[in-house]
């Protein structure tokens, strides 16, 4: 519930912001970056049909897939954090806030994977991915 | 308004002296079913540290169950024919099931369950080290029921293994076996599987994993008159040594097999020999954009019989000396995945296999290949409903060859 208000209050933020909010390498680097995070969100999800392998197996790929997804995170983290030092005049004080609530997120989402990671806690994973997954779709459906 | 107030606090009066007995009653006994809560409370504590009905060895250990449902619906053309038993080899796919004879058999159909498997793992947390991990896996590819009643397959241990601090100790995968295989429902003929007890240790890096295995030995050794024969004469374990690496776009494993071969006086013949075995395997996984991407595999070595295709072709064979010698055989495979949407995949391979034959005996066999073409759709997340068609062909050393055709239809749930 906490998080629903929390990404709320951050869409309201940046509401009505329909201007281009980063710059064009900005937003090249990010769209690659989230393109890579949603292939490795997929084939996170599509280990379970590799049925040659076994179930630990499968695990060391979503350990493996998971220490890739928390790279990406955090490079998407820091990208969105070089707002508030650069303040960008095409956005306002609301709209850099307003990332920073959804890098805040995304930035406690990945260290709860590392903790995941670090402790093998495989099947703990899949549901923080759609969490950092419906970050994603909401900073872009109020962003883009 | 006043009236309404005094109707309100009136209701209160009257529910005071309609329930004042019932409360007092409820004092009198309150003392006793607080007494019976806190001693609930204390029975549930004590449970909650027992984990419940499930009292594992360690208070620091987890357990998972999961598993997957599986229904395989196969046409076949033609079929391998056994009668009122468990057509085994109608539902498996591997080079050995491509009959070398037709007659009675051209079309049948065939449906089994026995694709659906059963797992338990288990986690035990350790200080300031990675955990002990344990699995336990079983489908029901066992001694065959028959089909005229029950189908009532016996299961059958897949996996039962432990790992901890980078040891792998119990039965699983071997080494040789690649980390990329194509994504197709049947793998192609080239298949590298074995699956056997083991201890192996393995090294991890940034992105690599280096890996180092002994493995139980088995020698399958054709005889003089070309009869596969598996002799448990062996001395020393298979040595693997395997090499993953991954990028972001590729995932990528070298695999290197080193082993002894051995008959000694087996069926009372007088031969006692040895002959070693070596081989490796490669495979590779690009991706090229987004998740499509393709799956390539090299297979090849001396002796390596057992390791590729389901030991289609022996380790070695006793040569016309009477001596052990190991022959050489290989596999190649291609592969491609494409994702048509964010459910729907399309998939395709192609594998073949050869080997150089010591004995001149025309029904042993030379070589075979396989197709697969195939749609894999997830309509729900976990659930799988595909398709595939396979086309296989198989050649003896006689050049005659034979093929079959079979349209796979599967449908999964993992839960």
């Amino acid at each position: 519930m906490k998080r629903v208000i929390t990404s709320l209050v951050a869409i309201l933020i940046i509401a009505g912001c329909t201007d281009k909010v980063m710059s064009n390498k900005q937003t090249s680097v990010h769209s690659t970056k989230s393109t890579e995070l949603q292939t490795l969100m997929h084939k996170f999800d599509n280990l379970i049909y590799q049925h040659y392998e076994s179930e630990l197996d499968r695990d060391h790929k979503r350990i493996d897939y998971t220490k890739d997804m928390i790279g990406i995170v955090d490079e998407l983290v820091a990208d969105s954090k070089r707002l508030k030092t650069l303040q960008p005049k095409n956005l306002t004080k609301q709209q850099i806030q307003g990332f920073m609530v959804f890098a805040d997120i995304l930035e406690a989402k990945s260290k709860e994977l590392k903790l995941m990671v670090d402790n093998y806690q495989t099947e703990e994973i899949a549901p923080v991915i759609t969490e950092i997954n419906n970050v994603c779709i909401n900073c872009h459906a109020t962003v883009r | 308004m006043f009236v309404l107030t005094v109707m309100q606090q009136y209701d209160k009066l009257v529910g005071i002296f309609f329930f004042m007995p019932f409360a007092l009653y409820a004092d009198a006994n309150l003392t006793t079913y607080v007494q019976g809560l806190e001693e609930r409370i204390e029975h549930l504590e004590k449970e909650k540290k027992s984990k419940g009905i499930l009292n594992l060895g360690s208070e620091d250990t987890t357990m998972f169950l999961g598993g997957k449902v599986t229904l395989d619906t196969i046409y076949l053309h033609p079929a391998n024919g056994q009668n009122g038993g468990s057509n085994s080899n109608d539902q498996f796919f591997n080079a050995n099931d491509i009959p070398t004879s037709r007659e009675g058999e051209e079309s049948e159909l065939t449906l089994t369950a026995r694709n659906s498997k059963f797992w338990i793992k288990t986690r035990t947390a350790q200080v300031n080290e990675k955990p002990l991990m344990t699995l336990l896996e079983v489908d029901f590819w066992g001694s065959s029921g028959t089909e005229t009643n029950s189908n009532s397959h016996n299961i059958r241990l897949r996996h039962a293994y432990m790992i901890y601090n980078g040891w792998t100790l119990g039965q699983t995968n071997s080494l040789f076996v690649g980390s990329s295989k194509p994504h197709t429902l049947l793998a192609p003929v080239n298949d590298v599987f074995m699956r056997q007890p083991l201890i192996s240790y393995a090294k991890e890096f940034d992105k690599s994993r280096l890996a180092i295995s002994f493995e139980e030995p088995e020698s399958v050794i054709m005889t003089q008159d070309g009869v596969k024969k598996a002799v448990n004469d062996d001395r020393f374990p298979d040595v693997v040594l395997k090499f993953q690496h991954n990028t972001a776009r590729s995932e990528s494993s070298l695999s290197l097999l080193g082993r002894e071969l051995r008959i000694d006086q087996e069926n009372q013949s007088s031969i006692t020999d040895t002959a070693f075995g070596y081989g490796y395997n490669l495979t590779s996984h690009i991706q090229t954009y987004d998740e499509n991407g393709f799956t390539f595999g090299l297979v090849g070595g001396k002796g390596i019989g057992r390791y590729m295709a389901t030991s289609f072709f022996p380790s070695a064979v006793i040569n016309e000396e009477g001596k052990l010698e190991a022959q050489f055989s290989w596999g190649a495979d291609i592969a491609y995945e494409h994702w048509i949407s964010n459910n729907l995949h399309l998939n395709m391979a192609l594998g073949q296999i050869e080997t150089d034959n010591v004995l001149e005996i025309d029904s042993i066999n030379k070589s075979a290949w396989s197709g697969h073409l195939g749609l894999q759709y997830n309509p729900l997340k976990k659930f799988l409903l595909g398709a595939e068609y396979v086309h296989g062909s198989r050649t003896l050393q006689s050049d005659e060859t034979f093929t079959l055709d079979r349209l796979y239809v599967r449908v999964s749930y993992n839960f």
